[in-house]
């Protein structure tokens, strides 16, 4: 799971363009959205973009990512469940 | 402004309808163009409508942009261009050719494509066909490009710097646009629904809209019969967000306020609100937001036509406008197809047209990404003091 | 009568020394088939959470724009007028380069959305939280005098004190291809931005320049006779800037601010910047305040 939690952070970043941002200036368990880093609903679509082409988890409207995107830690249960790739 | 500004001529095509009285005709029997969105002429048929030749690569704004000019100068009974400005609004400009010889051109074959790519080039190409203006330019700001071309246009004329000023959009559909509103999970499949419960997002559709606008002075000198008087109009910012409206509809409001200060109007003169409508979530439930900050527990009847013509982005504004002068002329006011079940939060649209009303001030939304809000107030050319 | 136009700050991001008029003494020679801007560290000024949306392009005009609200000490202007020629073409490729190949499936809302043309102007506003009046003009090399033009259009009788307006280019090694196979080189392809804080009254004091005139003329047999009536002192031309800024979009708004300056540091009394560009033709006139 960690492992799989430090390639969801370098994925996140790569997606959201975060340069000059590392790994360790995300906290795993802290808000992504609203609080914490603060992402909108663009970085929602990103996210759910970032599911899809890495681990062909499909996802049908934000309204859905909404539970699964609370922080990287809830990202990388739902991936490790419910990966296709 | 002494005197004021006149619409002389209006010039329109979507996919209901070539031309003012096909549109009508639309409108009138609630025939919409929906799905698809899609102008019914190819770039073919247009070329041989125009007398362009069919060797010629043209892009599709241009075309469509060029046949509603055309309208307009016709009723507007003006021939020579000469000394009037064109202001088009448009955001693809010639992205139909570029996408689609993209990967060709990056191969060096065809290079001079590119030359269309541009905004700037697609006003350009319509200008030519009238044998030039006397100057021109290209507004840019989504869906909100035809009306900014006709607050700008109005300015210029109440500068004193051009007398007849020709303004409005046009826009293509385009695999890009499409593919983009789709990333951004905004389209719905379906007939879009404006202001209904069940909405799920906008239908894109294509076209042109453009008016002639003048000085009443300069009209009057030329003996012309005005459509309608340009009262007043508000360009404010949203500055929410780059794609979502804010929950208070503060740059809506603001541009509507704006619009009714300027005409020297109230909120109850207004007859009318051409809602921009789109029948997303977000832009229906800010827009109505706006509208009861506005008017208050007194919201004047409102309808989307985008649910007749898709939302046509850049050339809405000019779509929209003329639509309110064919309802200001006729005595109308268009449904707001697709409505059904009112939704929290949203106004209650007219979901039948409504015949014989008279419609003295009406007012034409048109909102874009990045918050770029703008509205119109047009007044009808009868009994209007 | 008209109420008097002012330019009170101007700021440029472009191909010579950056937001400063030190490369006025001595302008670096331009060679090669095109160039990108010489960029600040951008670190400086942004932090990586604001940064990440900001492809360059966003990031100059931010920072240019930040700069004459700062030198004017105005913190939201009246309205945010914007001119860009191509648009974000770097995000438009990132759309559009993927749809080519096949992949509608996969394509990024963060590029689509960064790519139209007016995400430039809006996302100064947001940043400003700024309700203002605000348009963005994309007319190829003309795109900056549509802006001015409308800038004096608020200034006069639109109801602004004062207005940022702005003009933005950038250059892709694509699009430089591109417009390489279609014109004769000359002068190098480039990119660059300037923002300028415009305001209107009797008098601005700390002005560098009066903006006198600003026009569009649509007629190229009409050109010279225009550049006549002007009876500028000094006549600013293509070749002139081209050889300062490269061939960009933003070149005429490059070369008004070259011209304010040289009026501001008592060079010229009249400046007429000319600009052919295709079928148009822009002219924008400056006086010593």
């Amino acid at each position: 799971m960690e492992e799989l939690i430090l390639e969801l952070k370098n994925k996140i970043l790569e997606a959201l363009k975060l340069e000059d941002m590392t790994p360790e200036d995300i906290d795993e368990d802290a808000p992504l959205f609203k609080d914490g880093l603060g992402l909108d609903s663009i970085d929602a679509l990103e996210l759910m973009l970032l599911l899809e082409k890495n681990y062909g988890i499909k996802l049908k409207s934000p309204a859905e990512g909404k539970e699964i995107f609370q922080s990287v830690r809830t990202m990388a249960g739902y991936v490790a469940a419910n990966r296709v790739k | 402004m002494a005197g004021g500004i006149v619409i002389t001529g209006a010039g329109i095509v979507s996919a209901i309808g070539v031309g003012k009285d096909e549109t009508l005709r639309s409108l009138l029997a609630r025939r919409s163009g929906l799905p698809g969105g899609k102008v019914g002429l190819s770039d073919l048929q247009m070329k041989t409508i125009l007398g362009i030749p069919v060797e010629e690569t043209v892009a599709r704004s241009s075309l469509l942009g060029i046949l509603a000019v055309k309208e307009a100068l016709q009723e507007a009974g003006i021939a020579d261009t000469g000394a009037a400005a064109l202001v088009s609004g448009t955001t693809v400009g010639g992205m139909d050719i570029t996408e689609e010889h993209y990967l060709e051109m990056l191969e060096g074959s065809h290079p001079e494509l590119f030359r269309l790519h541009s905004c700037g080039s697609s006003t350009d190409r319509i200008a030519a066909y009238f044998g030039g203006f006397g100057s021109l330019t290209t507004t840019s700001t989504a869906c909100s490009s035809a009306a900014n071309s006709i607050i700008f246009g109005a300015n210029l004329i109440r500068s004193g710097r051009f007398a007849v000023v020709v303004a409005g959009g046009s826009e293509c559909l385009t695999r890009y646009h499409t593919a983009g509103f789709d990333s951004l999970m905004i389209l719905d499949k379906e007939p879009c629904r404006p202001f209904d419960a069940s909405r799920a997002g906008l239908n894109l559709g294509e076209g042109a809209g453009f008016i002639v606008l003048e000085s009443a002075a300069h009209a009057s000198s030329r003996g012309v019969k005005a459509l309608g008087w340009l009262n007043g109009w508000g360009n404010a910012c949203d500055a929410f967000h780059q794609t979502a409206s804010s929950p208070d509809g503060e740059g809506a409001f603001l541009a509507m306020t704006k619009a009714l200060g300027m005409a020297g109007l109230r909120p109850e003169d207004i007859d009318y609100i051409n809602a921009h409508g789109t029948g997303t979530v977000n832009n229906d439930e800010s827009e109505s937001k706006a509208m009861t900050r506005l008017f208050g527990g007194c919201v004047p009847p409102v309808s989307s036509t985008k649910s007749f013509t898709g939302h046509t982005t850049s050339a809405s504004g000019g779509i929209e406008t003329v639509i309110c002068l064919l309802a200001m002329e006729y005595g109308f006011i268009p449904a707001n197809l697709g409505w059904k079940e009112p939704s929290e939060g949203c106004i209650k649209p007219e979901a039948e047209s409504r015949s014989k009303v008279f419609l003295q001030h009406v007012l034409c939304n048109s909102f874009a990404f990045g918050g770029n809000d703008s509205s119109l107030l047009i007044s009808n050319a009868r009994d209007y003091e | 009568m008209n109420r008097k136009v002012y330019i009170r700050a101007a700021a440029q991001i472009s191909v010579q020394e950056p937001l400063c008029e030190d490369w006025m003494l001595h302008p670096r020679q331009l060679s090669g088939s095109f160039l990108h801007c010489i960029d600040p560290d951008y670190k400086q000024f942004f932090s990586p959470m604001q940064a990440r949306r900001m492809g360059l392009m966003f990031k100059r005009a931010m920072v240019t724009s930040r700069k004459v609200l700062e030198a004017s000490g105005v913190e939201c202007p009246d309205a945010i007028i914007t001119g860009t020629a191509f648009g974000c073409i770097e995000n438009t490729e990132r759309f559009l380069d993927p749809l080519c190949r096949g992949g509608e499936e996969t394509l990024s809302p963060t590029a689509f959305m960064q790519s139209t043309h007016n995400t430039i102007g809006s996302m100064v506003a947001i940043t400003l939280g700024c309700h203002g009046y605000n348009c963005t003009y994309s007319q190829d090399g003309v795109s900056f005098e549509s802006t001015l033009l409308d800038a004096v259009l608020q200034l006069e009788c639109g109801g602004a004190e004062n207005v940022l307006a702005g003009v933005h280019d950038e250059i892709t090694d694509n699009v430089a291809r591109l417009m390489e196979a279609n014109e004769s080189a000359g002068y190098p392809l480039s990119e660059g931005s300037v923002a300028m804080l415009l305001a209107a009254g009797d008098g601005v004091p700390d002005a560098l320049c009066e903006v006198s005139d600003v026009r569009i003329l649509s007629r190229p047999e009409a050109v010279e006779e225009a550049v006549a009536g002007y009876r500028a002192e000094y006549v600013m031309r293509n070749d002139v800037t081209f050889s300062l800024f490269g061939r960009c979009g933003s070149a005429s708004g490059l070369a008004v601010y070259a011209a304010a300056e040289m009026i501001a540091a008592g060079r010229y009394s009249s400046v007429l910047v000319v600009n052919e560009s295709g079928s148009n033709a822009g002219f924008v006139f400056l006086k010593i305040v």
